[in-house]
């Protein structure tokens, strides 16, 4: 199924992280480092899993493979204007979401043209936007939700110390019970036990 | 931008990567959000911000920015509150305890802040990208009512000013504020002085190592000043110097004077031109083919003609006076500089 020869016919099989699997070329697998390092001369002997990275992301990342098979060597990000058509399609198909899972995918898989031209995009993607802008968009808390949050956290930690208080104390009235003598224990707790039976023959 | 990207989550290579293809304006913006993003900012990136940071002032508002030797990236202005357009909805930011109502210069992308006191704005934004970048103030553009920066920069750092662009030609310095500039503004790299000198304004001390100094009002220049300066650029608009003044100036540079010099213009009303070359006809080579000088700080001289005289170790000066009465001196080659 999947062998360590170099031609560019052989296939392999990648395993998703639904347990799907997929053909990819043995020239697109070559351009990540890590497939490079763990699998070109060992080969494999059955579907290579990349199980931290769903379907759709790995047959995007090697969607892009395929396409830069022939692509000279990397030497840093092109300018916008340089990109190809294709280029420009493959990278406006996405949304941030699948950038960031690109970006995760391609960096384990150690391909540095895509993991840089993402970057690239991400970094443009940012240009022009306002403080309140960002914080929506990277997903940070606000000023408010971090004082409100703040607040929370205050209160979380007063009940607590309240709580902490009372065990302390409950423990300091059982210690107060375990002093005390024998005879006076049993006295104690048979005198709560005939107001219970009082109690209940009354009813 | 439909889906959140939650920038901060993504590993740390493609994480320094993507700090490191950020503009200027745009990491100011997310280190401006929060503690951590700052942190994250200030810890991974790498690359060196391209350009100087430099901070102006109009007599309106404040900016701070990265200049490079041929563009601008501004980052920050600072406007008062009192100046905040009614009609914009701002956001706030918290900076040093304060709520600052900050909003988008829609078409450069970088943020306006609104201060009650924009100087104090301006300090504290200077403290924090300094900080950001771990970089030093590089150049200022100040006016009459700022000269006060200079001191203030150079009591908040231990490197000099490369460059002092003093704005507004229509102000009138005191002798105190011009001899300020002079002496005090220690730009190594480029000076420019826009605004008058008081009248009768004299320089009597020794000019410092200068680079490039430009004055719009350079009639109280004496040729005792040029003879002092060591500069590669010297630019007087305007001058009393006459013909036997340049003269005087060719003979030093001849003997070794001035041995940096690679481009003079001072405007020179004076028909003498002749006694330009007194005692120097004999060297002097009519050149009529057409030359093009670029100087190292951005302006291109065209030579229709021109007067060469060639130094003892072989350097040639072209002297060409112009129509307008600008007398100008290059001296060949054009020399290479490295700008930032």
């Amino acid at each position: 199924m999947t062998s360590p020869a170099s031609s560019s016919e052989v296939k392999y099989l990648i395993e998703s992280s639904e347990g799907n699997t997929f053909d990819v070329s043995g020239a697109a697998l070559r351009q990540s480092n890590t497939f490079n390092a763990m699998f070109l001369n060992i080969g494999a002997d059955g579907p290579i899993p990349f199980t931290d990275y769903n379907e759709a992301t790995l047959k995007k990342v090697f969607e892009y493979c395929e396409h830069s098979v022939n692509e000279e060597n990397y030497s840093g990000p092109k300018h916008q204007d340089d990109l190809s058509k294709w280029d420009l399609n493959f990278f406006n198909e996405m949304d941030q979401k699948m950038f960031i899972d690109v970006i995760n995918a391609s960096n384990f898989l150690d391909i540095e043209r895509l993991t840089s031209y993402c970057c690239e995009r991400i970094a443009r993607m940012l240009r022009g936007k306002n403080t309140q802008e960002m914080i929506k968009v990277i997903t940070l808390p606000t000023a408010e939700e971090l004082e409100a949050k703040q607040k929370v956290e205050e209160k979380k930690a007063a009940a607590a110390k309240k709580v902490a208080e009372k065990a302390a104390e409950t423990a300091e009235k059982t210690e107060t019970l375990e002093e005390l003598p024998v005879q006076q224990l049993v006295q104690t707790t048979r005198n709560k036990l005939t107001r219970k039976y009082l109690s209940f023959s009354n009813e | 931008m439909t889906s959140p990207l939650p920038l901060l989550s993504i590993p740390y290579v493609p994480l320094n990567k993507i700090i490191d293809f950020m503009e200027p304006s745009s990491l100011v913006s997310i280190s401006l959000c929060s503690q951590k993003s700052r942190s994250v900012i200030k810890t991974h990136r790498k690359i060196p911000i391209d350009g100087r940071l430099h901070i102006s002032y109009n007599d309106k508002r404040f900016r701070i920015s990265f200049n490079t030797f041929l563009k601008q990236f501004p980052v920050l202005g600072v406007f008062n509150l009192s100046k905040m357009p009614s009609s914009v909805r701002e956001e706030c930011i918290k900076l040093n305890g304060k709520q600052v109502p900050v909003r988008l210069n829609s078409q450069r992308g970088f943020l306006l802040t609104y201060w009650e006191e924009e100087v104090e704005g301006l300090k504290t934004l200077t403290d924090f990208i300094t900080s950001l970048f771990s970089v030093d103030v590089l150049e200022i553009t100040f006016t009459k009512k700022s000269i006060w920066m200079i001191d203030w920069v150079n009591s908040r750092q231990l490197t000099p000013i490369a460059t002092a662009f003093c704005k507004h030609g229509k102000d009138i310095l005191t002798e105190e504020e011009m001899l300020h500039i002079l002496k005090e503004c220690p730009a190594s790299l480029e000076t420019v002085i826009y605004p008058s000198p008081p009248p009768n304004f004299q320089f009597r001390e020794n000019f410092r190592k200068i680079d490039c100094l430009i004055l719009s009002h350079g009639l109280w220049v004496t040729i005792e000043n040029l003879l002092n300066m060591d500069g590669i650029e010297i630019l007087l608009k305007t001058s009393n110097l006459s013909c036997i003044d340049i003269n005087m100036l060719l003979k030093h540079w001849l003997s070794g004077g001035c041995p940096r010099l690679k481009y003079f213009m001072a405007n020179v009303n004076d028909e003498g031109f002749d006694s330009i070359f007194t005692d120097l006809w004999d060297d002097v080579v009519i050149v009529e083919d057409f030359r093009q000088y670029r100087s190292p700080f951005g302006c291109v001289e065209h030579l229709n003609y021109g007067y060469d005289l060639q130094r003892a170790d072989g350097v040639t000066a072209t002297v060409c006076h112009q129509e307008n009465g600008d007398m100008i001196i290059v001296v060949w080659p054009e020399s290479v500089y490295e700008h930032v």
